[in-house]
């Protein structure tokens, strides 16, 4: 959606609204997460009551119950209102789902040193007597655990893979279609499924199947219209007592909008906010899960927008205001799950992925002026939620619109995720997506792709730890750790006579754990049958159609699940050690370097040391790309070459926090990796590799197929905030992220250099070998220069954080 | 810009050019983005005929290959020992390695030999072509940034051929091309690479002709000529002149007086550049094996660069602080 004039008068960001957007804030940060078991109460009786009816039938019964009878709640002056539970922060359990994980660590989930919850005495007793006894040997969880092929199993318990993550929780992974609730209302869409239900034939077999499922989505839709008729209420009652007549207008309004909006098409900005969030915390509340997406906001939001201000009911700073309310919102929900999916992706993120920027269904520039505006949200509340993230596209969107990117990300708070346009849209075209629907793609999670109300995947499904693939191969598929024969026997290392020998293993053990991960992948897909989600599917127009649910392949578009590759550059930088030591420069042997591994380089810091020195990826050194360019895109034909029941597999290169959990199960590596410590984020270079600097980073990564790797690729990238400095150093930056979209490169995201950085860099100039400081004129890498000037550099540096 | 249009009489052979020419090259940096427009590399030549004694890069000074040694990184394996062929390691009898210097010749196959980089040797020969595949690598980040490369040293006229065949190289291709020199050195070294060059940053440290031979070990006479004729030459290359400020040693107002005055009447300089002297560059003299004339020297204060770009500015010429 086009604006007439692009650059609009942004007010001063600090406008006179912000103390509400403080105090909000404050009570997010404020509050400590704990369990939230009113809903899971509330489904489980429901369930009881329900017996004997179709499975979706009571999940759609069980969800109107929490409508009408969960705790409603509105916050000392918000403006947007809703909660998913009855906490601010409560971690939601979807008992039906994955029940036993709260039950396997009640007692240890408030201390546990990942995303811990407080669990009241009350909610205990609950769980205990009523969840729990309900629920034993019926969740999707227990029966995922149960149906686990033994290898795969195997392979998950010494760490090679990581499957459990779409079972111990609700999948998520979805961009619903909010533009329709916004345009239709929830009363259109029942219209739409009376339609539906008016053209089916209650006498044949198919049709009643289908005619049952309607039923369910008619239940969600009378239970999200209940709910919103109740915050309605709790503004009216909050209202009548307010003495502060500001507060008392605002709480009036709160009321007349829930009156109208979801159940009405909103006709305002503010409606169209308080639609969207009401309908947001309904998908969250079905099912607790991570990555329900809002997708592209500015282009569903515009229209109101626009149309206010041109009848003059709304300002701009209003509605900034407004946007900043429901950005803080995003914030209030934690993920819950358990400890170890925790370990592998911690910080209770949600990964509500709001986006803007792009292109148009037809290839238009998209940027309008709600583009800037949620940067500009995400630079007044800097909070973690929600997951920004820009779609890029150098030849169409204006350079005012980069320029604001920059300013946000100067900020240091990792925000947005710059995307490159062109990449995604070739990712959706790679999964088999018209071009026109293409053109409107939206990050997912993290930087998955999606499609607004049209596509099913869980993209994120399983992860595969690229360093562990290669350790099996070295040790002729025996686990190093554990001493456990987890893969085929691929050959001794006495017995890799050329690089190509050992090449070879490598790929077979890849081509092995993949296909263990397809075969895990075929029983959550089974299994997954047994948790439709009727809230979400009610806004896939193609749900409705084929009168069959989301999880069950309802949507338009369905596609194989994700498999996560991580380890990324340990992996390829291992096979180059190996390649230039070995087989190069004879520098080592098998046997020199096996024994060395073996022991963690005890004894042979030399060793090490040739390992450290070998090619490593990032450094713009074909010597150590051209065996990602090859490695990478074999990994990506090799998960290319299944299918699943909803589709092709598929994959991407994202660990969230994986990686810090897969390397406690790694040994020493050929690149120099100590045993047990972290491995590496995403497809960024190992920490302290890339001493080439920025511009070798990207040129690496460019190596990288990303279009294979439809789930996405993560880059992280630490910069120092000189290169920000003056507006010349925005240029460079502007320039430099057209140069990565040039590239072929998919995503970044960026850090500030921290003092907190420079300061262990001191401690441990190792690991910060890489790290460059500049100064006008002059760049050196920090570890190498004297204490006293480091000093004078982190001063510098805070200096730039107190700005 | 990138791709400034040259015509071809200008530049005739620059197309077929073989970039064969040799030369010393002490690192090449990218992504530098102080050393002209937008996002550049710079390649850093070995060998310059001044001895400035605030040089925050004294590895560049001479034009042989030396060994930077790095102490904090070495593991005392003692692999050099037996690697020197001049027999220049040995160890103390406490254990330590010792490098005597005066018998190093900067071969490096102490530096290929040592597991840790502790050992490393500044200066490679490589030809143009060579330089030019380094610099090939970053095109996309120049022509989006408006940016490209800066030949800088060490002092790039101590290597004419060089230079001239790796700025020819970088014309053909269309690469925004700087150099960053003190212009000491014959005018028929500067001159040919007029053809290919777009920008030239001239350090002028000092305009008092004794002072400058103080601080630098050579006059200054040379310099200034120089930078009039670059000012007047009849194919206008933009000049930048950069003033160096190092306390006690040429931050004087009356020298910044003169330089200024000297700037104003050249109607190419297009500004001055006041860089502040800084002390990134003193772990170098240790690493190198000399001892650093400006230990004691601080950086001078924001006060006194403003006041010595006011003198600048007042007589008409843009002045910037820092490059």
């Amino acid at each position: 959606m086009k604006a007439e004039a692009n650059v609009i008068e942004m007010p001063a960001s600090a406008g006179g609204f912000l103390w509400r957007i403080q105090k909000a804030k404050e009570r997010v940060l404020k509050t400590r997460p704990a369990m939230d078991l009113e809903n899971a109460v509330l489904l489980t009786r429901s369930f009881a009551q329900t017996e004997g009816e179709p499975l979706v039938i009571q999940k759609a019964k069980a969800f109107a119950e929490q409508c009408r009878k969960k705790t409603v709640t509105i916050w000392e002056d918000e403006l947007i209102v809703g909660c998913s539970g009855k906490k601010i922060r409560g971690g939601l359990l979807s008992a039906d789902v994955c029940w036993a994980i709260l039950d396997q660590e009640l007692d240890t989930i408030a201390n546990r040193p990942y995303d811990p919850f407080q669990v009241s005495e009350e909610e205990r007793t609950l769980f205990l007597s009523e969840i729990k006894p309900y629920w034993k040997g019926r969740s999707n969880y227990e029966k995922f655990l149960k149906q686990t092929p033994p290898e795969a199993a195997v392979l998950k318990e010494t760490g090679i893979i990581y499957i459990d993550r779409k079972a111990v929780r609700g999948p998520g992974e979805l961009t619903a279609g909010y533009d329709w609730v916004l345009q239709a209302g929830i009363n259109g869409i029942r219209e739409t499924i009376s339609e539906r239900r008016s053209r089916l034939d209650p006498t044949d077999p198919e049709d009643h199947r289908k005619i049952q499922y309607l039923k369910a989505l008619r239940i969600v839709a009378d239970g999200i219209v209940a709910l919103a008729d109740r915050y309605a209420a709790e503004a009216r009652r909050q209202a009548k007592q307010e003495k502060d007549p500001r507060r008392k207008e605002e709480l009036e309004t709160i009321a007349a909008i829930c009156e109208r909006v979801p159940a009405q098409p909103a006709r305002t900005f503010h409606e169209a906010l308080q639609s969207m969030y009401l309908y947001h915390i309904c998908l969250i509340m079905e099912q607790n899960a991570a990555s329900y997406n809002p997708g592209r906001m500015d282009q569903y939001l515009y229209p109101y927008f626009q149309k206010d201000l041109d009848s003059g009911v709304l300002t701009v700073e209003r509605a900034q205001e407004l946007l900043d309310c429901l950005w803080v919102k995003f914030s209030e929900p934690c993920l819950f799950q358990d400890a170890k999916t925790a370990e592998v992706a911690a910080g209770y993120n949600m990964f509500q992925n709001a986006c803007c920027g792009g292109i148009t269904e037809t290839g238009e520039d998209a940027v309008n002026p709600i583009s800037y505006m949620m940067l500009q949200a995400t630079m007044d509340v800097q909070l973690n939620q929600p997951s920004l993230s820009v779609r890029y596209n150098p030849g169409k969107n204006p350079n005012a619109f980069l320029k604001k990117i920059v300013e946000c990300i100067s900020l240091g708070t990792g925000f947005p995720a710059f995307h490159s346009d062109d990449v995604g849209i070739k990712m959706l075209l790679n999964k088999g997506v018209t071009l026109r629907e293409a053109n409107n793609w939206n990050p997912c999670g993290c930087v998955e792709t999606n499609l607004m109300g049209k596509s099913k995947e869980y993209t994120a499904f399983a992860d595969v730890n690229l360093a562990g693939i290669v350790e099996l191969a070295m040790c002729d598929g025996v686990h190093r750790m554990s001493g456990r024969r987890v893969a085929p026997s691929t050959g001794t290392p006495a017995s890799f006579e050329t690089f190509e020998a050992f090449k070879e293993a490598v790929k077979a053990q890849l081509r092995f754990v993949v296909e263990k991960v397809v075969e895990a992948n075929h029983v959550l897909d089974e299994v997954s049958d047994e948790r439709p989600v009727p809230a979400a599917s009610l806004t896939f127009a193609e749900c409705i159609e084929k009168g069959s649910d989301y999880s069950w392949g309802g949507a338009k578009y369905n596609s194989g699940n994700g498999v996560i590759f991580d380890c990324v550059a340990d992996f390829i930088n291992s096979l180059s050690a190996v390649k230039h030591l070995i087989y190069e420069t004879g520098q080592l042997s098998w046997d020199h370097l096996s024994a060395a591994l073996e022991k963690d380089f005890e004894g042979s810091e030399e060793v090490r040391q040739l390992c450290l020195a070998a090619p490593k990826f990032g450094n713009d050194d074909a010597r150590a790309d051209d065996l990602a360019a090859e490695m990478l895109w074999f990994a990506a034909e090799e998960v290319h070459r299944y299918r699943s029941r909803h589709g092709r597999m598929n994959c991407g290169m994202l660990p969230v926090t994986a990686h810090v959990a897969m390397g406690k199960t790694v040994g020493a590596l050929p690149s120099g990796r100590r045993a047990w410590t972290t491995l590496t984020d995403g497809i960024s270079p190992s920490g302290g590799t890339d001493v080439e600097g920025p511009t070798a980073v990207l040129r690496s990564v460019s190596r990288i197929p990303h279009t294979m790797y439809t789930s996405g690729t993560l880059l992280n990238m630490k910069l120092d905030p000189e290169l920000f400095h003056e507006d010349r150093g925005v240029a460079n930056m502007m320039a430099f992220l057209k140069a990565l979209c040039d590239l072929g490169i998919y995503h970044v995201q960026f850090n500030v250099q921290s003092a907190e950085t420079l300061l262990a860099a001191q401690e441990n100039p190792e690991a910060y070998r890489h790290l460059l400081v500049r100064v006008a004129g002059y760049t050196a890498y920090f570890v190498e220069l004297g204490k006293d000037v480091q000093d004078e550099i982190i001063g510098r540096t805070v200096q730039f954080q107190q700005r | 810009m990138y791709g400034i249009p040259r015509s071809h009489e200008e530049a005739p052979a620059a197309v077929a050019h073989s970039a064969a020419a040799e030369g010393t090259v002490a690192r090449i940096e990218r992504l530098a983005v102080h050393d002209g427009p937008g996002i550049r590399t710079v390649v850093f030549l070995k060998g310059c005929p001044l001895r400035c004694s605030w040089c925050s890069s004294p590895e560049t000074q001479r034009s042989e290959p030396e060994l930077l040694l790095d102490r904090s990184r070495c593991l005392l394996c003692g692999a050099c020992l037996t690697a020197c062929p001049a027999g220049a390691i040995g160890r103390t009898e406490n254990g330590e390695i010792q490098t005597d210097r005066s018998l190093c010749d900067g071969c490096g196959q102490c530096a290929l030999t040592c597991p840790s980089g502790a050992r490393r040797v500044v200066g490679q020969t490589v030809t143009a072509a060579q330089v030019l595949s380094e610099i090939e690598k970053d095109e996309v980040f120049y022509y989006r940034s408006g940016g490209g490369v800066t030949i800088s040293g060490g002092e790039p006229l101590e290597q004419p051929a060089f230079t001239l065949d790796i700025a020819a190289a970088c014309a053909a291709r269309g690469i925004h091309t700087a150099m960053e020199t003190s212009a000491c050195a014959p005018w028929d070294r500067l001159d040919p690479l007029l053809d290919f060059l777009d920008l030239v940053f001239v350090d002028v440290k000092h305009m008092d002709e004794a002072a400058h031979r103080k601080a630098t070990g050579t006059g200054n006479r040379i310099i200034l000529e120089n930078v009039r004729k670059l000012a007047k030459d009849r194919r206008k290359r933009e000049v930048i002149l950069r003033v160096p400020v190092i306390p006690g040693i040429n931050d004087t107002e009356k020298n910044m007086e003169a330089t200024a005055d000297f700037a104003r009447d050249l109607a190419a300089v297009k500004r001055l550049e006041l860089l502040p002297y800084h002390r990134y560059g003193i772990h170098r003299y240790e690493q190198t094996g000399r001892s650093c004339g400006t230990e004691a020297v601080m950086v001078p204060t924001e006060a006194k660069l403003q006041r010595l770009a006011s003198i600048v500015r007042t007589r008409g010429i843009p002045v910037q602080i820092g490059g």
